[in-house]
């Protein structure tokens, strides 16, 4: 070991690392019996967490494991928002059948404050039947599918291919609404009609069938 | 300025005439005049009600053109209907407005 202490701790052939570059440090190993010398030089080895390749094998696994993780999340999620799209849907026709069901007995019904109060239970089903299918709409945005390039053909556009398809069944509303509501339906001096109701029933059937047809495809 | 039906008018709708029950679309319709004197522009919230009726709707906002002598674009330019929670009420005023024929 005589020789150990006799080398220089940094031969003047190795050059000095830059910066970046693993620190070079020799060893002396003296070889018995002939006492040759045999000059190794190892690169230092870095430890703990700054060093990548601590725990480089177990990369993939862990990014495959959180993928797997992020993709059954996002469908358990969009599952979530399309069975709440689907409760308000089925919400939705009911509350329709029900509101006309009291509109056609608020207009057969004769003058007096039973009257009365089914004209206001009237308006009041009709505007819940509103406010629940704005809501089926705007959850209708997280789940619908985006257009077809049937769509785009029928609209003449592209745009369908960057929206979704909502549920909108504004328009017959307002049909069921001005068929249930229109005159003389609150005038005091009115008697009890049965010719209104065949007018509610089409409004309420082509309610029923937008709603269902804006379902099914939005749904796909 | 704004007005809300149910704070400034009524929660509770009524029928179109002012014969017919309180509240009506007429009553309602003199205020918006009477606002629309003071104002260019007026915002007219919708929400908080129990509900309306179409003739209502009809009567406030498609008898500005019908009783009180406004033009179509006028009526379009000078209100702005607010109704968040039901939007269709805000589509039924529109259809008014667009349907209804000054008197002869």
């Amino acid at each position: 070991m005589k020789k150990l202490s006799s080398l220089p701790d940094q031969p003047h052939n190795l050059a000095k690392p830059s910066a970046g570059e693993p620190v070079l440090i020799p060893h002396t190993i003296v070889v018995e019996p002939s006492r040759a010398e045999v000059k190794v030089i190892l690169p230092a080895r870095e430890s703990g967490l700054g060093n990548i390749s601590t725990y480089a094998s177990a990369i993939p696994g862990t990014i495959v494991a959180v993928a797997g993780f992020a993709i059954v999340h996002f469908l358990t999620k969009r599952r979530e928002r399309e069975n709440r799209v689907v409760k308000l849907y089925d919400g939705l026709r009911e509350q329709a059948e029900k509101a006309a069901t009291t509109a056609i007995s608020a207009w057969m019904w004769d003058a007096g404050a039973s009257r009365v109060e089914l004209v206001h239970q009237t308006k009041r089903e009709i505007q819940a039947l509103g406010i629940s299918a704005t809501r089926l709409e705007k959850a209708s945005r997280t789940v619908g599918r985006r257009g077809s390039l049937r769509d785009c053909w029928n609209a003449r556009s592209l745009w369908p291919l960057f929206s979704k398809r909502l549920i909108n069944v504004r328009p017959s509303l307002v049909r069921l609404r001005q068929a249930a509501t229109h005159d003389p339906f609150e005038d005091p001096d009115r008697a009890g009609e049965t010719e209104p109701a065949k007018n509610i029933q089409i409004a309420l059937a082509n309610f029923t069938h937008s709603l269902d047809e804006q379902f099914r495809r939005c749904l796909g | 300025m704004s007005i809300s039906v149910a704070k400034d008018f009524t929660p509770h709708p009524g029928p179109r005439l002012k014969k017919q029950g309180k509240f009506s679309g007429e009553e309602f319709r003199k205020l918006l005049v009477e606002k629309l004197l003071d104002a260019d522009l007026l915002y007219v919230d919708l929400d908080g009600t129990s509900g309306f009726g179409s003739s209502f709707l009809d009567e406030a906002f498609g008898g500005l053109i019908r009783s009180e002598g406004m033009s179509r674009d006028e009526v379009k330019k000078r209100i702005i209907i607010k109704s968040e929670m039901d939007p269709s009420y805000k589509d039924e005023v529109e259809e008014a407005i667009e349907l209804a024929r000054p008197a002869a």
